[in-house]
């Protein structure tokens, strides 16, 4: 099996077999398939897919290369490196698929399987709001961060008026005190002023 | 008829006011700690402990058995209103009941959590009642390889909830393989992918990962688009909020399935509820006639794991009361209870200290009704939750995972991995992997890799032991038929598309 990039690129057979051994079941079910052209052949379904097969095949790298400077055996059966290296040329095997399988042979198909990626600011907004609110749980404290947290998601991400965010987080902050610290004895993370 | 005689015993013991009050505290307590996350019933039990050596013994082990199975009931709750599991035995009911809830039947959930656990908390007893001491002998030939060959039985559940693409469900579940391998070696105390942090040395706390995953991750993507003041239809009028005749008909065969298997793996020491769940969920997927509805929203997704991690609970104090082995955190410190109390919990308990045996027995079918006499009522107000507008929600269950997960080890590191999970849970929603795939690794992870090396040493190398004992043969087989369905899906398929093509 020799597959050449460059003769993927200026013949059609290589690139039709590619897509085929890429995606076995498209080649049985789809009765047009020899009609279609090269740049179908290699459409890419799905940049997920792709960019996270990537990830995931660095990843597994990542941990083989870990895993091999542990012992693969010990004095009596395996060793610390035995199972973490087998996950890792698990990860590289099927991530690789993943990628391989993010070739296919119908441009249809990849529009209505590729993914939404709008909105995707805001909740990383929401997300990067809730690691600055745990930042500050150890200096200010679990109630005036959770405060602060609530009014971002309240004004900033959702364009509620000030006064009702601030009204939302005192309130449930008041709540989680009430229910987990004075109710359950739950200790949590303390400002000096005591909450 | 001895059986019959003892349990009357039994009741005489649990009806008495006293024990009756106990019950009801234990079985509100174990409620309430299992629907937070982050408090679970191991640790409550730890605490309440000291409380109980002024207590009659029958008395204390009934209300901590109450606390017990509880907090199993209590943990689904949060698990179908919020995506927040509240103890890891509840994840799978995330699944199907946080959809149902989305789709305006919170309500029908909650209720059908309720009589699951009720049926299959009875079906526990009664095993329990009759055949501890056989179970408990058969449990006893469990040895590494059997352990290895059902952990690879429950990674084997991954076809069921993989969804559209099984490669992707696979890198979900080595991903949880590996999370599981992060900390300490076992057996040569090397530490393994602990990048430099002493806090990884005891590994990623699994309520950071899961409550992170699906809580955190729930809101995130939800964050996306700004929403109306409601972000779950809920159903009004009583009778609409709870579940349906119809309902109740079609979960028959998942209470059955439930209560069998949640039994029978919670009689097996360090199996684990999460795994009885897990196990159930994908059974019921496997013979139910609608499969690809599983995930969407299907009541029997409900049902079948919420009766296994009910029904777990009675198992788990076959190998404990019987042989004296705990079969996980919470049993292993009912233990220390008995054992502090001057019990020797063993074959001869049943028969030097019946009136604590039969008590505890008694008092789990009286705690059973009292779940369902409590919750069943409850189950409007807790639905009423959901009116809550998103904007007072999505910071409420921020807040509430952020409590659950710093109370557990009073730990911020285990907030920031909370934090790093939430956004993986979001990624991986994104990209259509699927998160349960990932838990059920990570659940299982430890246990397989600890079977497989433990087996190896018992046979000096020798990988065929897995495969030539019979208990854990048969198990593999089980699992590997199970792997290979889909790609018999997969060939029926092409053959039919091939003579349709021919016709």
């Amino acid at each position: 099996m020799h597959l050449s990039w460059r003769a993927l690129k200026t013949t059609q057979r290589p690139a039709r077999w590619l897509a085929k051994l890429a995606n076995p079941l498209e080649t049985i079910s789809n009765p047009n398939y020899s009609q279609l052209s090269q740049r179908e052949h290699l459409v890419i379904r799905d940049k997920g897919n792709l960019i996270s097969g990537a990830c995931l095949v660095a990843f597994g790298i990542y941990v083989i290369s870990v895993a091999a400077k542990l012992p693969y055996l010990a004095d009596i059966g395996p060793g610390p490196g035995f199972f973490p290296l087998w996950l890792g040329i698990g990860l590289v095997l099927f991530a690789a698929y993943l990628m391989f399988g993010s070739v296919i042979s119908s441009a249809a198909k990849a529009k209505s399987e590729s993914h939404s990626w709008k909105g995707s600011g805001r909740a990383l907004a929401g997300w990067c709001a809730m690691m600055v609110a745990i930042a500050l749980l150890g200096s200010i404290g679990f109630s005036l961060s959770f405060v602060i947290l609530t009014v971002f998601l309240v004004v900033a991400l959702d364009r509620r008026p000030a006064l009702l965010a601030v009204g939302v987080g005192i309130g449930l902050a008041a709540a989680f005190y009430l229910i987990f610290v004075v109710a359950l004895d739950v200790s949590l993370p303390k400002a000096i002023w005591g909450f | 008829m001895d059986a019959l005689g003892n349990l009357l015993l039994g009741f005489s013991v649990a009806l008495s006011p006293i024990n009756l009050f106990w019950c009801l505290v234990g079985v509100i307590l174990g409620t309430v700690v299992g629907v937070l996350p982050g408090l679970g019933p191991a640790a409550t039990i730890a605490m309440l402990l000291p409380l109980t050596l002024k207590m009659d013994h029958t008395t204390a082990i009934i209300a901590l058995a109450g606390i017990f199975y509880g907090a199993r009931y209590g943990g689904s709750t949060t698990s179908i209103l919020l995506n927040i599991p509240g103890e890891s035995s509840s994840v799978v009911t995330c699944l199907d009941g946080y959809q149902m809830a989305r789709q305006g039947r919170a309500g029908a959930a909650l209720g059908i959590s309720a009589i699951a656990s009720f049926i299959a908390g009875t079906v526990g007893v009664l095993g329990l009642m009759l055949i501890a001491p056989p179970l408990a002998r058969f449990a006893l030939r469990f040895a590494p390889p059997e352990y290895f060959a059902l952990m690879v039985l429950g990674l084997a559940m991954v076809v069921f909830l993989a969804g559209d693409s099984m490669v992707k469900a696979l890198l979900a579940m080595l991903v949880g393989l590996w999370i599981a391998t992060i900390g300490t070696d076992l057996f040569s105390a090397e530490s393994r992918f602990t990048f430099s942090q002493m806090k990884l040395l005891g590994g990623v706390d699994f309520i950071a990962a899961t409550v992170g995953i699906f809580a955190i991750g729930e809101v995130l993507v939800n964050l996306e688009e700004r929403g109306g003041a409601e972000i779950f239809k809920l159903a009004k009028g009583l009778r609409n909020l709870l579940p349906t005749l119809q309902d109740l008909k079609d979960c028959r065969i998942a209470f059955l399935n439930g209560s069998v298997i949640g039994f029978f793996i919670g009689a097996l020491p360090g199996a684990g509820a999460t795994v009885a769940s897990f196990l159930s969920y994908g059974l019921e997927k496997a013979v139910s006639r609608h499969p690809e509805k599983f995930g969407t929203g299907v009541i029997e997704g409900v049902a079948a794991p919420e009766g296994a991690n009910n029904a777990d609970a009675g198992g788990a104090l076959v190998p404990l009361l019987t042989l004296g082995i705990p079969g996980g955190n919470t049993t292993a410190i009912l233990l220390g209870g008995l054992i502090l109390w001057g019990y020797k919990p063993g074959p001869l308990l049943i028969q030097e200290h019946p009136e604590l045996f039969w008590g505890l027995v008694a008092s789990m079918y009286i705690g059973n009704v009292l779940l369902l006499v409590l919750n069943l009522p409850l189950v409007p107000l807790f639905a009423q939750i959901l009116r809550l507008p998103y904007y007072v929600l999505y910071p409420l269950i921020m807040g509430i995972s952020i409590v659950g997960v710093y109370s557990v080890n009073n730990s911020l590191f285990d907030v920031w991995m909370m934090g790093l999970f939430g956004l993986l849970g979001y990624l991986m929603r994104k990209l259509d992997f699927p998160a349960a795939a990932l838990i059920l690794g990570m659940v299982l992870g430890d246990g397989l890799e600890r079977a497989l090396r433990q087996s190896l040493m018992m046979s000096q190398g020798d990988i065929t032991i897995l495969a030539m004992r019979p208990i854990s043969g048969t198990l593999l087989l089980i699992a590997v038929t199970i792997l290979c369905l889909p790609a018999i899906r997969k060939v029926r398929s092409w053959r039919v598309e091939a003579v349709e093509r021919e016709g």
